[in-house]
C-alpha cells in the first residue's frame, strides 16, 4: 500500500494558490515537502511564500483569463519546474455578483468566458502534458451551488443571493471533470471534483454574522467551514490513496447537500 | 504522515477477508487499534494475529452483524478492551449470485436485507449510546456501485446497498447535533471472494475483461483503494465531510 498522503518531492500545481482556501493548501503541501507552485494574482502569492516563511513553494503569476496564452504558459512553468504530478485549479475569476433580473446576457457570458472556458482549457493542456507518463491527478473545484440552488431568503436586504452565473458555471465544471475523466482514464489520469459547502471569507464573516448563522443552520454539522476543513479532501484526491478515484464530486458541506 | 489514526479505536465488520482485511491493516498503520469483526471465527483471528504480529492492538470478535445480541457484544467488546469506540465500519456484507430477480428465493432475500441493511440499523442501535456518550463518532459504510449504477442479475444486492448509501445520508443528517459523522463507499467490483457471485460466470481472464471493459482506468478495484478512502473518512482531516458516499470505482458510474 502507498504510503498515506505521501505527496514529498511531488510537483503540485495550485491556481488561486494564495486565497481563502488556496492558502491553507499550498501551505499544507510545502509542509508535506511537496514542490509546489502557488499561482495567483501578481504578487499575492509571493506575499504568501514570504508570511509563511514557505520553503518548497515557488510563487507565480498567470493571467487565466488570458485562454489563447494558457497552453504556452503552462508548457514553459513545464519545462521549468516540470511536468506537474497534481494540478489544483482553485481560481475563479468571480461573476459580476449581480441579481438575477439585472444580470445581462454579456454579463452572464462573462463569468462562463473568464471562469468556465479557463478551468477547459488548462485541465486539457495539463492533462496533455501528464499523459506520455501515463499518471496524474486533478483536482477542480465545483461548489454545492452546482449541485443545489441558493435559498434567497437566507441573504439579507440589500446583499444580491449566490448569482445565477456562478451555479451555472459550476455545475458545468463537474461535468467536465466527469468528461475529462472517461476521456484521459485510460492515460492513467485522475480528473475530481471538490465540491465544497460554506465556506465565506473572512470579510463575509465579519461583515454578515446574520448569513454566516443561517449558513450554518444548513449544514448537518451546524457551522461554515474553516479553511483547514479543504485541505484533507484535496490532499486526498492528489495522492495515489485514491488511485482508483476518478471523475468523482467529493462533497465537503458539513452534509449541506446530504439532506 | 503515518499515524493519522492515533489512539482512535475502529470495529471493522467482515474484516477477516477482502476490504474488510485490507481496512483492518489501513488503520492499524496509522495508529488505529483494532477490532476485526467476522462471522468467520478463524479469518477474524488470523487477520488480528497478523495486526498483533506487526506489533498493532488488535483483537477479534466472532459476530453475526444481523444478530443484534451479537452487535452488542461486540460494541462491549471494543470498549472493554480499549476503553471507547471511535470509528463503526459496517463492511460486512453478502448477495445473491448474479442470476434472474425471480430465482432469488425469499428465504435468500431475507437474509441478504438482514446482512447487508439491518445491519446498518443495529449498528446505529448499539454504536450511537456509545458515540454520544463520548461526545463524537464516525460511521463508514461499505456500500457499492450497484446502488448507483444497478447492474442486471443484481437486482436484490442492488436495492440493498441503495439502502446502504440513502441510510448514510440519514445517519449523517440526523446525527451531525450529537458530532456523529457518516459517510459510505462505493466500490465497483474487485478482486475479492465475492468476484465470482457478482460476475455469474466462470472466473476467466475473458470474463474479468468483460467487466475490466466498463472501467475508465482500466482494471478491477482493489481492496486497497477501499482501504484508502476508509482511511480518508476516519481521518480528523474529513471533520467536514459528511452525509457523502465516495465512488471508489476507477470512473465505473460516469
Amino acid at each position: 500500500m502507498q504510503p498515506w498522503h505521501s505527496l514529498e518531492g511531488k510537483q503540485i500545481w495550485v491556481t488561486g494558490g494564495a486565497g481563502h482556501l488556496g492558502s491553507a493548501i499550498v501551505r499544507e503541501l510545502d509542509a508535506s515537502g511537496a514542490h509546489t507552485l502557488c499561482i495567483d494574482l501578481p504578487g499575492k502569492a509571493e506575499a504568501l511564500v514570504h508570511q509563511h516563511a514557505l520553503r518548497h513553494t515557488t510563487p507565480a503569476a498567470f493571467d487565466l483569463t488570458d485562454v489563447d496564452g494558457l497552453p504556452a504558459l503552462i508548457a514553459q512553468s513545464a519545462q521549468v519546474h516540470g511536468v506537474p504530478d497534481g494540478f489544483v485549479h482553485l481560481a475563479y475569476a468571480s461573476s459580476a455578483g449581480k441579481r438575477l433580473e439585472q444580470l445581462t446576457p454579456a454579463d452572464f457570458q462573462h463569468t462562463f468566458d473568464k471562469a468556465l472556458t479557463p478551468a477547459f482549457v488548462l485541465s486539457r493542456a495539463v492533462a496533455e502534458l501528464m499523459k506520455p507518463r501515463g499518471s496524474g491527478s486533478i483536482v477542480l473545484f465545483s461548489s454545492m451551488y452546482g449541485v443545489v440552488a441558493p435559498d434567497p431568503r437566507i441573504y439579507p436586504a440589500g446583499m444580491t443571493p449566490n448569482p445565477i452565473d456562478y451555479g451555472a458555471s459550476k455545475a458545468a465544471v463537474l461535468q467536465l471533470a466527469r468528461y475529462l475523466a472517461v476521456h484521459y482514464g485510460p492515460s492513467g489520469l485522475r480528473f475530481n471534483c471538490v465540491t465544497p459547502g460554506p465556506f465565506p471569507s473572512a470579510v463575509v464573516q465579519q461583515t454578515h454574522p446574520a448569513l454566516i448563522g443561517e449558513l450554518s443552520r444548513k449544514t448537518a454539522l451546524g457551522r461554515i467551514g474553516a479553511s483547514a476543513d479543504i485541505v484533507g479532501p484535496v490532499l486526498f484526491l492528489l495522492t495515489d490513496s485514491a488511485a482508483f478515484v476518478t471523475g468523482h464530486s467529493l462533497a465537503v458541506d458539513g452534509g449541506w447537500t446530504a439532506w | 504522515m503515518p499515524d493519522r489514526l492515533k489512539n482512535l479505536v475502529a470495529v471493522v465488520t467482515g474484516g477477516g477477508s477482502g476490504f474488510g482485511e485490507s481496512i483492518c491493516h489501513a488503520f492499524a498503520d496509522q495508529g488505529a487499534r483494532i477490532i476485526v469483526a467476522d462471522l468467520n471465527v478463524a479469518a477474524g483471528l488470523r487477520v488480528a494475529q497478523a495486526l498483533q504480529s506487526q506489533g498493532h492492538e488488535a483483537e477479534s470478535c466472532q459476530v453475526d452483524v444481523s444478530k443484534s445480541i451479537d452487535m452488542a457484544r461486540l460494541v462491549e467488546t471494543a470498549v472493554k478492551r480499549f476503553g471507547r469506540m471511535d470509528v463503526m465500519v459496517n463492511n460486512a456484507g453478502m448477495s445473491h449470485p448474479n442470476q434472474p430477480m425471480l430465482q432469488v428465493t425469499e428465504a435468500e432475500f431475507d437474509r441478504l436485507y438482514q446482512v447487508n441493511v439491518k445491519s446498518i440499523y443495529l449498528s446505529a442501535v448499539h454504536c450511537v449510546p456509545v458515540f454520544r456518550r463520548q461526545g463524537g463518532g464516525n460511521f463508514i459504510n461499505i456500500a457499492s456501485t450497484a446502488a448507483v449504477r444497478p447492474r442486471p442479475g443484481l437486482s436484490w444486492y442492488n436495492g440493498s446497498k441503495g439502502a446502504v448509501v440513502l441510510l448514510t445520508k440519514s445517519l449523517a443528517v440526523e446525527l451531525a447535533p450529537d458530532k456523529i459523522r457518516a459517510n459510505a463507499i462505493n466500490p465497483s467490483i474487485a478482486d475479492t471472494p465475492l468476484l465470482t457471485t457478482f460476475m455469474g460466470v466462470v472466473d476467466t481472464p475473458e470474463n474479468r475483461a468483460r467487466f475490466v471493459a466498463s472501467i475508465p482506468l482500466g482494471r478491477l478495484c482493489r481492496p486497497a483503494d477501499v482501504a484508502n478512502a476508509a482511511v480518508f473518512f476516519a481521518d480528523p482531516a474529513s471533520e467536514f465531510v459528511t452525509g457523502t458516499c465516495l465512488e471508489v470505482d476507477g470512473g465505473r458510474c460516469i
